[in-house]
């Protein structure tokens, strides 16, 4: 959830509450108002007809005397007793709109020479509802105009004031360790956010300076071991020359020079990932990726005919990546060589080329392994002794370069990678 | 054939110089800019091996030199550093090629060779060796008269023995020969073994002088019966 969301959430959520208990709270005030001057004008009232009353008795010659204010009934003492002076509210049917309508009354009881007398006073409340109404409706109003300009206030200030964060956030998610320069935050005047970009500062120069450390180590280490490594790989050959060599000693030649072979893969594939990592691939141009396979496959087509395995190609889109042509290579051909190299008997690989997408099958044995460490270093099948298990670590390392994504999948011995530019 | 060899470091220059002797070159040999440049004004050569690294400057250098001496020779840049900088910077200023150390030596002598052969024989393009003739602009092999069907491979791979003939050729440097620089996935040597059993078969048919031997244990060797 969005921060600004959020904020508004709580915004609603704490104004619908504050605007609940404030009406009722100013719902009851009103009332009270409302009652307590109605009540006094009744009050008034009940002195002005007891006047009237008095001044003529023969008024209360009736048992019953209804006014349009008023009634005025004769009671006995019994019922005095439980009648103490009150106001109530109370609904009477208006005879001229047939309706209930709200009414306030003050019940009181006097006595005169003629006896006792319960006194209803009434007068109308519809003009004070209607007040209140107006009153809380507008109220209502008030709060919701309140509500929209804080929201609209809360989410400009939040642009303004979370913008650092923001430019913050985005230079972190676009920022890679192999751009090999260290980041750098626009000033903030905010000590929070001015806090955050230093901390990040820091913690991505010392990420940076180890990444750098180590990219130098393997860098440097593969360097200063070519040249013994080819001094070696050179005597072995001229070794292997001499004309009186007994068979137990060919063997032994023949496994030196297969190692150093070896040696010399291993530390070329280390050499290329830290030449991809520093960026030393820079020249780009137009790769047509399906005139790449193709190449791939003439190349391959004497092994895999020997190997008794199909290969195929799909083309439902025309692509073209923009990249660097000898690391094209090297990704499409280490994975289609990884694709024959992994399969069976009569197997195939099929390659299927999408505008945006290239994706290469084969038929293989059940991969036994994590696939989440198959694009580790030296992550290897133990089937194939001889690999190097930098293969798909290399792929790893160019797809990441050009920052296309790539997946493994795998479904009844059909094994598939799948690059997206 | 008169090569010159540009490296600083004393065991290499001694394998290559050891190892291209045998195949009757002259090799002379430099081991600083100093005396590589020195040699370069006052002989001329068929190849030249350029070590870039060397202690007193950058091989690199040299190249101009020679391209201003309007030189013939054939140019293989050496370099340990591997970087394509150096590659695409010593093609630029004329080189021939480049090999990356560690190389082969067997690799070494099939690409001084083949620079030689652009070099010396433009026209006459043809290779015989015994009574196999290669033709190097038609790619085609005959025995004699009676041309061999040979695959792609099996013709590079035929080139690689002839330039290397007489030498016992490891495995190693054959499939890396034939599959190029494609570090680590180097495929099957029983896919080899089949290809060399053909290529085998094709040259023995017709009676060639020369054909592959299996030496035991090391690898294959193309020389006379």
């Amino acid at each position: 959830m969005k921060l600004l969301n959020i904020t508004t959430k709580y915004f609603l959520i704490s104004f619908l509450i504050i605007l609940l208990l404030w009406s009722v709270a100013f719902y009851s005030i009103i009332k009270g108002i409302i009652y307590h001057d109605v009540d006094e004008f009744l009050s008034n009232r009940k002195t002005q007809i007891l006047e009237e009353v008095k001044g003529s008795p023969k008024l209360l010659e009736q048992n019953k005397v209804v006014q349009a204010d008023y009634t005025i009934e004769k009671i006995t003492g019994g019922q005095a007793e439980g009648l103490p002076e009150h106001y109530e509210s109370i609904f009477l049917q208006d005879p001229v709109e047939d309706e209930l309508e709200p009414y306030r009354q003050l019940v009181t009881t006097f006595s005169t020479k003629a006896g006792l007398f319960k006194l209803s006073i009434r007068t109308t409340l519809v003009g004070s509802r209607e007040l209140a109404k107006i009153i809380l409706l507008n109220v209502f109003i008030l709060f919701f105009v309140l509500f929209v300009f804080v929201v609209y206030l809360n989410r400009k200030l939040l642009q303004k004031l979370w913008r650092p964060f923001y430019a913050t956030l985005h230079q972190v998610n676009t920022y890679r360790l192999e751009q090999s320069h260290p980041i750098k935050f626009s000033k903030t005047q905010i000590s929070e956010f001015k806090e955050l970009n230093e901390t990040i500062e820091r913690l991505i120069k010392n990420n940076l300076l180890s990444f750098q450390n180590q990219k130098r180590f393997t860098e440097n280490a593969s360097h200063e071991i070519q040249t013994p490594l080819a001094i070696a790989s050179n005597k072995a050959e001229l070794l292997m020359q001499s004309p009186d060599l007994t068979e137990e000693q060919a063997e032994l030649v023949h496994a030196m020079t297969e190692n150093l072979s070896r040696l010399s893969r291993l530390n070329k594939s280390l050499l290329l990932l830290s030449k991809i990592q520093n960026n030393q691939f820079q020249e780009t141009e137009n790769i047509d990726v399906q005139a790449t396979l193709k190449k791939l496959f003439d190349d391959l087509n004497e092994l895999t005919a020997f190997k008794n395995i199909s290969l195929e190609m799909t083309i439902a889109g025309n692509a073209v990546v923009n990249m660097n042509p000898d690391l094209a290579e090297i990704l499409f051909g280490n994975l289609v060589r990884n694709a024959i190299r992994h399969n069976i008997e009569n197997g195939m690989v099929r390659v299927k080329v999408q505008k945006n997408e290239v994706s290469i099958n084969n038929t293989g044995l059940r991969f036994e392994g994590d696939t989440e460490l198959l694009f580790q270093r030296f992550n290897k099948n133990s089937n194939h002794q001889d690999s190097s298990g930098l293969g798909l670590s290399i792929v790893k390392t160019i797809c990441d370069f050009y920052q296309f994504s790539i997946s493994y999948s795998v479904q009844k011995n059909i094994h598939e990678f799948s690059i997206q530019f | 054939m008169k090569l010159l060899i540009v490296e600083d470091e004393p065991a290499m220059l001694n394998s290559i110089t050891s190892y291209m002797a045998k195949s009757g070159y002259v090799c002379e040999i430099a081991a600083t800019y100093a005396e590589a440049d020195e040699k370069l004004w006052l002989y001329d050569y068929d190849c030249i091996l350029l070590d870039v690294t060397l202690p007193d400057g950058n091989g690199l250098g040299l190249l101009q030199q020679i391209k201003e001496k309007k030189s013939q020779a054939g140019i293989i840049i050496v370099s340990a550093k591997n970087s394509l900088d150096d590659k695409v910077e010593g093609l630029n200023f004329g080189a021939d090629d480049y090999l990356p150390k560690p190389f082969h030596l067997s690799e070494l002598q099939a690409r001084v060779n083949a620079i030689i052969r652009r070099r010396h024989f433009a026209g006459i393009n043809e290779i015989v060796l015994g009574n196999v003739v290669i033709g190097l602009d038609s790619k085609s092999v005959r025995v004699e008269q009676h041309f061999l069907t040979l695959t792609r491979k099996e013709y590079e791979m035929l080139l690689f023995f002839v330039s290397n003939k007489n030498r016992v050729i490891s495995k190693t440097s054959l499939a890396e020969h034939i599959w190029g620089d494609h570090i680590d996935q180097v495929d099957s040597y029983d896919f080899l073994y089949s290809q060399i059993k053909n290529l085998r078969k094709k040259l023995k048919e017709f009676d060639s002088v020369f054909n592959i031997q299996a030496v035991y244990g090391l690898g294959y060797k193309f020389s006379s019966q």
